[in-house]
C-alpha cells in the first residue's frame, strides 16, 4: 500500500485520548469484514491494530496517529493497515524461559509479530499485512 | 463495553471480577483495584476474568504487575479464563508459562496451584 490512500483504503486520523484506540480498533474490525477476512483474522486485526495504535500514540509529535486500512496489491487477496504518525514498538518479548521482558512494549511486539502474517517497523509506521482477504 | 470491577473474599482468596474490554483505556482501573486489594492485605488472588472481552498489552501489562507485586509478599496471582480469544493473547506473548490460569473459578478455588 502506498502511503497516497487507494479507492478502497480508509483513512482515519485519531487524537492522543485513549478512547480513540477504541474506536480505531472497531474501525479496522469493520474493514477487515468488508474485506472478506473470516471472523477469527476480524479479530487479530481488532487487537494488533490497537496495540500498534496505542504505541503510536505514546509519541506521537502533533498526538496525532493515521491509520490506512485496505486491500494490499491487486491480486494477492491481502489486507493491509499502515499506523504513522509515532513510534512502534522495538523491544523484544518475554523470553522462552518465562522470564518477563521489558514490559508492555515487548508484550506488544508479541502481538504484532503473532497476529498479522507479516510486521514491517519502519521509522515512525508499522505496517500490518494479514492474507485471507477475498 | 466500559471495565465492570467486583472485589470479594473466598476463604484466604481475593477475587477480582473483571467484564468487558482491559484495554490501554480501562486498564488503570484494574491496577488500581489490584492495588487497594495488596493494601487491604490480599496476598493470594484471583482475577476471573470470565467475563473479559478484551484484553491488550497494556492490560497484560498490570496483571503481570499485580503478579510481581504479590510475589515480592510470597503470594501469588491465578487466573480464571476459558475464552479462547483471550488464551490467545496469553500464548502468543509467552504469557501461559508464568500464569497460572484455570477454566473456572470453582477450579481456582477448589485446586491452588495447578495448571491446565
Amino acid at each position: 500500500m502506498s502511503t497516497t490512500p487507494g479507492a478502497y483504503d480508509v483513512v482515519l486520523r485519531v487524537g492522543g485520548s485513549p478512547e480513540n484506540v477504541r474506536t480505531a480498533r472497531l474501525v479496522a474490525a469493520a474493514v477487515a469484514r468488508r474485506e472478506g477476512l473470516p471472523e477469527d483474522r476480524v479479530d487479530e486485526v481488532r487487537i494488533a491494530v490497537g496495540e500498534a495504535v496505542t504505541w503510536a500514540m505514546h509519541s506521537a509529535q502533533d498526538h496525532v496517529v493515521e491509520i490506512v486500512l485496505g486491500p494490499g496489491e491487486a491480486g494477492t487477496g491481502t489486507f493491509v493497515v499502515r499506523v504513522a504518525g509515532g513510534r512502534s514498538p522495538t523491544s523484544e518479548p518475554v523470553g522462552g524461559d518465562g522470564t518477563i521482558g521489558s514490559g508492555s512494549d515487548g508484550l506488544a511486539l508479541a502481538l504484532l509479530r503473532g497476529l498479522a502474517d507479516r510486521v514491517v517497523i519502519t521509522g515512525d509506521a508499522t505496517v500490518l499485512t494479514w492474507s485471507d482477504a477475498t | 463495553m466500559d471495565l465492570s470491577l467486583a472485589t470479594r473474599l473466598e476463604g484466604d482468596r481475593t477475587v477480582v471480577e473483571v467484564g468487558g474490554e482491559i484495554d490501554v483505556y480501562t486498564a488503570p482501573q484494574l491496577r488500581s483495584a489490584l492495588n487497594d486489594a495488596v493494601a487491604s492485605g490480599a496476598r493470594h488472588l484471583v482475577v476471573d476474568m470470565t467475563g473479559t472481552e478484551f484484553l491488550d498489552s497494556t492490560g497484560l501489562g498490570v496483571l503481570v504487575g499485580g503478579l510481581k507485586r504479590v510475589r515480592t509478599m510470597d503470594g501469588d496471582l491465578e487466573l480464571v479464563c476459558a475464552s479462547e480469544k483471550i488464551l490467545k493473547v496469553f500464548r502468543i506473548t509467552g504469557l501461559t508459562k508464568v500464569f497460572t490460569i484455570h477454566p473456572t473459578i470453582a477450579e481456582a478455588l477448589g485446586a491452588p496451584g495447578t495448571t491446565p
